[in-house]
């Protein structure tokens, strides 16, 4: 594990000791008993991690709707050979709809690489990279069976109430490396089921939640879409008022007397005039070699706007952005294939298989996937009945991701569900684990990144989460 | 790690290993033994153990002794030796889905089927002699519940007539009542039945005596009769089980009043006397008996009837074959008659006549003209043919209980909890005293009653107060705090030029902004904070709540007017509820119910009993940290860890909170919440979200938070280490919210007081005297200043509840009068002995909030649009909508946007912003507005670039930088040094110093100069524009002296 050097690694309260010059921040956040970010602490300074990390940053993948995980990651040579016939047991308590028989899945499934890993013939691409990748077939995302709340179970760890998202923990436990961009970005986010509330920061301070770039409801810019980025006026005239409000908050300063959070704020006028220049910079995709771009699919076609979403969340890996959330959501991509499930599934897999697969191939040969951790979700499978003749509904009892990067296993698969893909049979991985062990990667110890809030300590994971380490390597 | 862990286990479970002789006298060497030792103690041991073993009982389930597991955990008895199929180990390791155990990774079939043969030859247990494990106090069990159509009561179970199953309107007839017992004794209007006539029906109430639920009202003259063609088959001397859920009036114009009769009615030839069983009340001598024939009575005897008369009941009677008595028994609400009479029913001890007649059926009330039948509501009878055993009659009464809301004074014995004299005495649970101010040493400094207190402890730390703040700060601070918004200057001037004394001054000014409507407007906003008010439901549907802004305006209101404390308390729980509201009043207090529908509500639930519990639990939440500073929220799952709240205290609560519905139709919870039209006699209907009642509920608690796994009763009433250990729980037929409201709102609860007071201080000083403003308990810090705060809640009290003296009380103080310092530039003493400067010894630097930085820049711009409340939020948000419930137009404002140009274009105060939940606007957010999906007690103080870059780029501070910029550029003064001048002291309240003016002069020149195009007007206003930005940039304006 190699450390940049020029990130000081700051165990968080002494970081904000040295913040807040020893006048008490620390102190009052302490004897606050509730935890509330105390006067003119910066909350995004970079912050040790529980033990070494693995990993530097996430990169979430997420893919809204549901995909079902029989016709990509889960191959069920039985419930082809009995398709059409009924479901031979029970089928689960909780369900979306109505079902019928069993349904084969319309895709061959595919030996690649060296692991011989089978996965369907929809995603050709990430086939090329699956020696990578770990796929783990035994997600249960408990009784979740609509949209609403099973995303915010997989974004938040609860389906219902109001809790902070992955990425705000991250950047809750760990601050940001670069302090000239946002700590978690979320690229197209829906603004439905859940919304916000899928990257907010809940009771959490209110600069851990992610800034969103779009929405699910049109494509995704290609100018820099951060809020009050773009300067008001020419860089020549802001540099003169920010000079004469130096000027004035300095006079002020001697006045009152020294003050951590006057002396913060004055800082962050300045950052945020060279934040300016240092977003846009990001952005721009056209710094980008050909190869590069065509190594995403970037360029016209079904996958030029993912691939240019994998492509800036390589960017903004590189430049320190802790978690960065990458999402093919509602309206315009959406894998809920109630019905019409062969023209659903196979037009998004053809829009997200090479720029997946050419993000991990970019980010191996760039020297950022050992210290990145790429995830593939979405926030329930679909059943391996049908729904109509050809479709699938909601199924969070069993369904499939994909983890890849540092500190992952690749080539392997972890977990198993029963031959018809209906329930978990070995190794069930429940969303609270999943998050465990992202944390665990990152260095943080899901038990122990907790918050004070309303008289109790909260947790990503509330009181269950166990880290899968059977997949670590 | 694991390896560890399971070495422990192991080793555990070896101690119990090597054995020689089994616990039922087996000894190892046997087939059964070895069987166990080789196949199932493994087992056990490597599937089960790691989380139900010695180190960790999940569940409360433990799997390495025998005993415990005959025993189980949370869901019962987790094996029945010899009964495989009874065995809830073995339901859950073949199960699928959320109940499979392990959860991880499924049993083998192999060991599927060992686990099955185990259970099936008698759960052989070989053990060590002498490690007799000890039972577990199986103390918070109770009784089963027990449905009347329960496996093991089907059978016998014979009529079943449930007032709840009628589908007739409310005061409609009920003609027929059918038989949920699946027997078809559907009972029929009589007289018609028998004797060819047509009989009067009793009707349907929907809203009964029987604590409101649904009922069937009888009086004299009305009866109901099953078709004697189809006999209950209870012939001959018959066992049987009669349940009656309902209530009684007395009425002695009749003698008798027949209630129940099994049998045939009347003696041929002898009207008078019925050949039946007859459960009758003998209204001459207010007495219950069971009569069979001609005398043959078993009674509980003169005024026994009395305790029926004022309560909704549960009344059993059970009859063993044979003479009256002793085979006759009685119960009242779970009570025998031996507990509620002091006896036992005394009659004749011959048989019964009935058994002559071989035709038999079942009638209510009267079903003949001989018989007057009886006058009162019933909502539930059941008939069974047997004498259930008690733990049946037990489990039965149980589940009426729930169902009814009848109290059981038996089923809540459990619910007492003691405490201990420490957890009684505990600061905050203490009753407020009024301390005598203490005695400073420099009496001079006094002013208010709170600086004795702050002085006293001041000197006895060696520090000194601060010296006085010069008057523009003062007058800024005060306007600031009391009302949201920056003095004019003319204000600033008018103070400067009083010539009485800083304090005198300072009243006026204070009476003059307590006066203003905008102190409301100011204040609410901090109130809004803590009750998470917001405008839509938030998650996933996220539906507008169209009619909140009149909880917003309700709280403006109250608070300009200086409505007492105490009613604010009491409308906001239970303004329904309160009797003698009239007009305007009677609407005010209903809307302030609407406290409890602001919380955020989930919309896909599937389980929608669970959903009204996630309900229940922020309306107790809010109730408990917004009026009580406390976090019952905690004990749902767990007595609370800290604080002395048992599980039991919050289903109590929680039950009340129950008894109110908050959604119209319970499938589609989060669109279809309460909004109905009020009317009210004078006024023109309005539409309100409010809750209305439901009926009583008696809760469970439920163990770990599962309702799927109840336990004891928990009886509507308020939290007992402060109320009284197991004190009386509620009778009332309506929630309970009324009665706890006025519990909380009372003078003599220790915290309402206390906790209103601490807020108030919170926001004129920075921080609470305990600075936990919402967490009062053991978890939450301790007061800095206890007398003082006893003192001031005890003042506020005498007050009549009122906060405007409160205000007065607070700010007219020498305590905030005080000059305010720089942090770190205080004296080293200072620094050293109270670095958080919890003694103030200054006043803090105040940061202005979110909705006081916007409101400040419009204001200073000329651009605030002073407009009142009303329904503007609410119907931009409605019209902006998506349809998500055609049942009924609902809308989710997801297209409204955290930078929606209405939030910048909008020019009014942000207390009248929408306030959508997950798309707060941009300036507030960022600024660390209150996120409403929770409650807020303390917000945040952040300083992040993202905040300056909204106040370099925003198109809303620079419209008004702008406005303001043309505002100097168009005032009728001398010149461009008076153009500054007046920008400084609209915008900060002071002159510029000469230093500034220079400077501020000289980059307008030079801005002139940069702008390479446009007319000499269009630039000059360009160079003005950047300056007037500048200031609104300035820490001096978002950060009060």
């Amino acid at each position: 594990m190699t450390r940049n050097p020029n990130i000081p690694m700051l165990h968080r309260r002494r970081a904000l000791g040295r913040i807040a010059c020893g006048f008490g921040a620390t102190a009052a956040a302490a004897m606050l008993g509730e935890e509330s970010v105390a006067a003119g602490v910066d909350p995004m300074a970079p912050r040790r991690s529980h033990f070494a990390p693995r990993v530097k940053r996430v990169i979430f993948l997420f893919l809204h709707g549901g995909i079902s995980h029989v016709d990509t990651f889960d191959e069920k040579p039985e419930l082809s050979r009995r398709s059409g016939q009924a479901v031979p047991f029970e089928k689960p308590d909780f369900e979306f709809a109505v079902t019928g028989n069993l349904l084969g899945s319309p895709w061959k499934f595919h030996s690649h690489g060296q692991s011989g890993l089978r996965i369907s013939e929809l995603f050709p691409r990430i086939g090329s990279v699956i020696d990578d990748i770990c796929v783990v077939n035994s997600i249960s995302g408990g009784n979740e069976v609509s949209h609403g709340p099973a995303c915010l179970r997989l974004n938040t760890g609860d389906g219902v109430l109001n809790r902070p998202s992955l990425g705000a923990w991250t950047l809750y436990g760990l601050g940001s490396e670069n302090r000239d961009l946002p700590g978690f970005i979320t690229l197209t986010p829906s603004i439905y089921h859940g919304g916000t509330q899928n990257f907010g920061s809940a009771f959490l301070a209110a600069s851990f939640q992610g800034t969103s770039i779009g929405d699910g409801n049109a494509e995704f810019p290609r100018t820099a879409a951060v809020s009050n980025v773009e300067p008001a006026r020419p860089r020549d005239v802001q540099r003169r008022q920010l000079d004469l409000l130096a000027a004035a908050n300095r006079d002020h300063l001697l006045e009152t007397g020294a003050d951590a959070r006057l002396e913060a704020r004055i800082r962050a006028f300045e950052t945020a005039f060279r934040m300016q220049t240092a977003i846009p910079e990001v952005f721009d995709l056209s710094r980008e070699s050909k190869e590069t771009l065509a190594l995403y699919g970037i360029g016209g076609g079904p996958t030029d706007e993912y691939g240019r979403e994998c492509l800036l969340a390589r960017r903004l890996a590189e430049t320190g952005v802790r978690f960065i959330q990458v999402n093919h959501s509602y309206p315009r991509n959406y894998w809920d294939a109630h019905g019409g499930l062969r023209a659903n599934h196979g037009k998004n897999a053809m829009k997200i298989d090479q720029p997946i697969a050419g993000l991990i191939t970019d980010l191996k040969r760039r020297g950022l996937f050992d210290d990145t951790l790429v995830v593939l979700g979405t926030e329930f499978g679909r059943t391996p009945a049908a729904q109509g003749n050809d479709g699938r509904d909601h199924h969070p009892h069993a369904f499939s991701m994909l983890l890849a990067g540092g500190g992952v296993r690749g080539g392997m698969r972890y977990g198993r569900t029963d031959d018809f893909g209906y329930y978990v049979a070995e190794n069930k991985v429940s969303i609270p684990d999943l998050h465990a062990t992202i944390l665990h990667l990152l260095g943080l110890d899901h038990e122990r990144l907790t918050f004070r809030h309303a008289g109790r300590d909260f947790r990503l994971t509330d009181v269950e989460g166990e880290v899968v380490r059977e997949i670590l390597a | 790690m694991i390896a560890t862990a399971g070495l422990q286990v192991l080793l555990v479970f070896s101690l119990n290993g090597p054995a020689a002789v089994a616990a039922d006298g087996e000894p190892v060497a046997t087939k059964k033994g070895q069987f166990f030792e080789s196949k199932i103690r493994p087992l056990l041991l490597t599937r089960c153990g790691a989380c139900h073993g010695a180190r960790k009982q999940e569940g409360k389930l433990r799997v390495d002794q025998r005993e415990r597991l005959i025993q189980g955990g949370g869901s019962g008895r987790a094996i029945v030796p010899g009964k495989p199929g009874d065995s809830l180990l073995l339901k859950r390791v073949t199960s699928r889905g959320d109940q499979q155990m392990p959860p991880k990774t499924r049993l083998t079939d192999a060991e599927i089927t060992a686990l099955r043969q185990w259970v099936a030859d008698g759960a052989t247990w070989p053990k060590a002699t002498g490690t007799g494990s000890r039972r577990e106090d199986g103390s918070d069990r109770v009784d089963e519940v027990l449905a009347p159509n329960a496996a093991e009561l089907l059978k016998s179970l014979k009529l079943w007539l449930r007032a709840d199953s009628l589908r007739v309107d409310d005061g409609g007839a009920v003609v027929v009542w059918p038989d949920s017992s699946g027997r078809g004794h559907d009972l029929t209007v009589t007289r018609g039945v028998r004797e060819g006539g047509t009989g009067t029906a009793p009707v349907l109430v929907h809203k009964s005596r029987i604590n409101g639920g649904p009922g069937v009202r009888f009086v004299h003259g009305n009866g109901l009769a099953a078709s004697p063609d189809r006999s209950l088959g209870l012939t001959g001397d018959a066992d049987f089980t009669v349940v009656l859920v309902g209530q009684f009036d007395y009425d002695k114009s009749q003698r008798y009043e027949s209630v129940l009769m099994v049998g045939n009615p009347a003696h041929v030839g002898n009207p008078g006397k019925p050949l039946s069983i007859l459960i009758e009340l003998e209204t001459g001598k207010k007495q219950l008996d069971l009569a069979g024939g001609h005398s043959h009575d078993a009674s509980m005897g003169p005024g026994s009837a009395q305790v029926l008369y004022d309560q909704p009941n549960i009344l059993v009677i059970t009859r063993k074959k044979g003479p009256w008595t002793p085979g006759t028994r009685f119960w009242l609400n779970g009570e025998s008659s031996q507990q509620v009479w002091g006896r036992d029913p005394v009659g004749t001890s011959v048989l019964p006549d009935i058994q002559m007649r071989p035709e038999h059926g079942v009638a209510l009330g009267s079903p003949q003209q001989w018989s007057a039948g009886f006058r009162g509501d019933l909502a539930e009878v059941i008939v069974f043919d047997r004498v259930l055993s008690d733990r049946q009659r037990r489990g039965l009464e149980a589940e009426l209980s729930v169902r009814h809301g009848v109290v059981m004074p038996r089923l809540f014995e459990a619910s007492k909890r003691e405490f201990t004299d420490v957890e009684k005495n505990y600061w905050a649970f203490r009753p407020v005293k009024t301390p005598p101010p203490p005695k400073p040493k420099n009496p001079g400094w006094t002013i208010s009653g709170i600086d004795p207190f702050i002085q006293a402890r001041l000197e006895t730390a060696g520090l000194k107060p601060s010296s006085r703040a010069d008057r523009v700060s003062l007058i800024r601070r005060v306007t600031f705090d009391l009302i949201g918004l920056p003095p004019t200057p003319e204000q600033i001037d008018a103070f400067l030029a009083d010539k009485r004394s800083d304090v005198q001054a300072l009243g006026a000014v204070v009476d003059r902004l307590l006066a203003s409507p905008r102190y409301g407007e100011r204040w609410a906003r901090h109130w809004l904070d803590v009750v998470r008010y917001a405008e839509s439901t938030a998650n996933d549907g996220n539906a507008v709540m169209r009619y909140a802004w009149r909880y917003r305006d309700y709280v403006i209101k109250s608070l300009n007017t200086d409505k007492p404390y105490n009613e604010f308390v009491i409308e906001q729980l239970a303004g329904d509820l309160l009797p003698g509201k009239t007009g305007q009043d009677r609407v005010d207090a209903v809307v302030a119910t609407g406290l409890l529908m602001l919380g955020p509500k989930a919309r896909a639930e599937t389980d929608t009993e669970q959903s009204r519990l996630d309900i229940v639990a922020d309306q107790l939440d809010v109730t408990g940290r917004a009026f009580l500073g406390l976090t019952i929220g905690c004990a749902r799952c767990h007595d609370h860890k800290f604080d002395s709240i048992p599980t039991v205290d919050y289903y109590s609560l929680a039950s009340i909170f129950r008894s109110t519905e908050v959604f119209q139709d319970e499938n589609r919870n989060a669109t279809m919440f309460q909004e109905w039209n009020l009317e009210v006699e004078g006024l023109k209907p309005v539409m309100v979200m409010a809750p209305v009642e439901f009926r009583p509920v008696t809760l469970r608690v439920h163990r770990r938070g599962d309702r799927k796994n109840p336990g004891i009763f928990a009886p509507r009433r308020f939290l007992q280490v402060i109320a009284g250990e197991g004190h009386k729980p509620l009778r009332t037929s309506q929630s309970g919210r009324l009665e706890l409201a006025r519990w909380i709102a009372s003078p003599e609860n220790p915290l309402t007081a206390r906790v209103l007071v601490n807020r108030v201080w919170q926001n004129h000083f920075g921080t609470g005297l305990v600075a936990t403003s919402d967490n009062f308990g053991n978890r939450g810090a301790l007061p800095s200043h206890p007398e003082l705060l006893d003192w001031l809640a005890a003042d506020f009290v005498k007050n009549g509840w009122s906060i405007k003296s409160l205000h007065r009380r607070l700010v007219l103080s020498s305590t905030y009068m005080q000059a305010s310092r720089g942090a770190i530039a205080v004296s080293a003493a200072a620094r050293k002995i109270d670095p958080d400067n919890r003694l103030l010894w200054t006043m803090p630097l105040e940061r202005l909030d979110a909705e006081a930085l916007r409101d400040a820049v419009l204001a200073v711009s000329g651009r605030l649009e002073l407009t009142p409340g009303g329904s503007e939020t609410g119907e931009f948000l409605y019209e902006r909508g998506e349809v998500i419930d055609k049942k009924r137009p609902t809308f989710r404002p997801n297209r409204v946007r955290s930078d929606d140009p209405f939030y910048t274009e909008s020019r009014r105060r942000s207390v009248f912003l929408p306030v959508v939940r997950n798309a707060m606007p941009d300036i507030l957010s960022l600024f660390d507005a209150a996120d409403p999906n929770g409650i807020v007690a303390r917000r945040n103080d952040t300083t992040v670039p993202s905040q300056s870059l909204f106040l370099l780029n925003h198109p809303f501070v620079l419209e008004n930088s702008r406005a303001l910029a043309g505002r100097v550029l168009a005032a009728s003064v001398v010149d461009d040094r008076a153009r500054i001048t007046l920008a400084y002291r609209l915008a900060l309240g002071r002159n510029p110093r000469p230093a500034e003016l220079e400077r501020v002069s000289g980059f307008l020149a030079a801005s002139v100069d940069g702008e390479k195009t446009g007319t000499p007007k269009e630039k000059r206003l360009v160079a003005w524009t950047g300056f007037a930005q500048t200031l609104f940039c300035r820490n001096e304006f978002l950060y009060l002296k």
